[in-house]
């Protein structure tokens, strides 16, 4: 092999070397940049889902009150919540401003197992599937029957789209 | 020797070390290649390492305590007693009265109905829960030194949020220690 075929086949492997390198980095700053994004939008969603938690755990149309309309905590009033569902749905526009593309519903686990729907609005208009990513904030709650006076055991699930 | 022979060994010695040389660097390159490629390999899991988002914290946080509060706030089917009462009736056997299937007793074998209902009824709900979510935890009630209650999944070694209520019971006697872990 001559000193000049030599040299062209170090130049090639070099080239060679260099574009593995190249390809190599570019694969990696990609990556990190979908990452970060997706951690960015993930965050967001998340914090997105602790506000709209927390606004729908002090609902006033929803929170057990005593006395002169103090607020109890982590308690639902059952017969609220029965009527929220349907003022709620007649104003679809207004509560789009607190929960905005989300699904609020409330589980009653004990006694006997019930499921009030509140809430739900996709991005796409149609029902939520398995499919469709969300972020899900269990808050688990009290259910008072003001009637009877008797706490049941229940979650508020708040599942925001993302 | 002649000058032509003298010419023809030193090129040839020449071109072998140049040979050498380009091999070492060959050699040379392709462990930077190696070493690079682990460095980017490890620097990709450093990178894509998930941190414990806001919404998991927030998540964990409250799910402990909002779940000891509605727990013990809930109307069991015993008498219609609430969680809570339940529990300051079981801390007080041998001499607790509630009789939860009203057969005229007020004992389950060795332990009193009330103790062995608040645990049924706390196991119920945290299968439906917490056990639905798969969600590890640690669920005790005691009164003094004496357990009460203990459920748990798997159990909580190192990290965990912890919701707690204080249950008293004989004014100036100790309470009642309700704690549940959420890892």
């Amino acid at each position: 092999m001559s000193k000049a075929q030599i040299q062209m086949t170090e130049t090639i492997a070099i080239l060679i070397i260099f574009f593995i390198l190249v390809m190599f980095g570019i694969i990696f700053f990609s990556q990190i940049q979908r990452s970060t994004f997706e951690q960015r939008s993930t965050t967001a969603a998340g914090e997105r889902a602790i506000s709209t938690a927390l606004r729908a755990t002090f609902l006033p149309e929803l929170v057990c009150t005593k006395g002169d309309n103090v607020e109890i905590r982590d308690c639902i009033d059952v017969t609220k919540l029965k009527a929220a569902a349907a003022v709620i749905k007649e104003h679809e526009d207004y509560y789009f401003d607190i929960f905005q593309y989300a699904t609020v519903r409330v589980e009653q686990y004990y006694p006997v197992e019930t499921t009030y729907l509140l809430y739900s609005r996709t991005r796409d208009g149609n029902p939520p599937n398995e499919l469709t990513t969300k972020a899900t904030t269990p808050v688990p709650v009290s259910l008072l029957d003001p009637f009877t006076g008797e706490h049941y055991f229940g979650v508020l699930f708040i599942e925001v789209y993302t | 020797m002649t000058l032509l022979q003298e010419n023809i060994i030193s090129g040839c010695c020449s071109l072998k070390s140049t040979h050498k040389a380009q091999m070492e660097v060959l050699g040379l390159a392709i462990v930077v290649l190696l070493v690079s490629l682990s460095l980017l390999f490890v620097l990709q899991f450093v990178v894509n390492r998930e941190d414990e988002q806001p919404r998991q914290i927030f998540t964990r946080d409250q799910l402990a305590s909002t779940m000891v509060n509605s727990l013990l706030e809930t109307t069991t089917s015993c008498a219609d007693l609430t969680m809570t009462e339940l529990l300051q009736d079981c801390a007080q056997q041998p001499l607790s009265d509630a009789d939860c299937d009203r057969d005229g007793y007020t004992r389950i074998g060795t332990r009193a109905e009330s103790c062995v209902y608040a645990e049924g009824i706390t196991s119920q709900i945290f299968s439906d829960t917490l056990d639905a979510w798969d969600k590890k935890y640690e669920f005790t009630v005691k009164y003094g030194t004496e357990g009460l209650a203990n459920i748990k999944k798997e159990g909580c070694p190192s990290e965990y949020d912890t919701g707690s209520a204080l249950l008293p019971l004989v004014p100036g006697g100790p309470s009642i220690f309700v704690v549940l872990r959420v890892c």
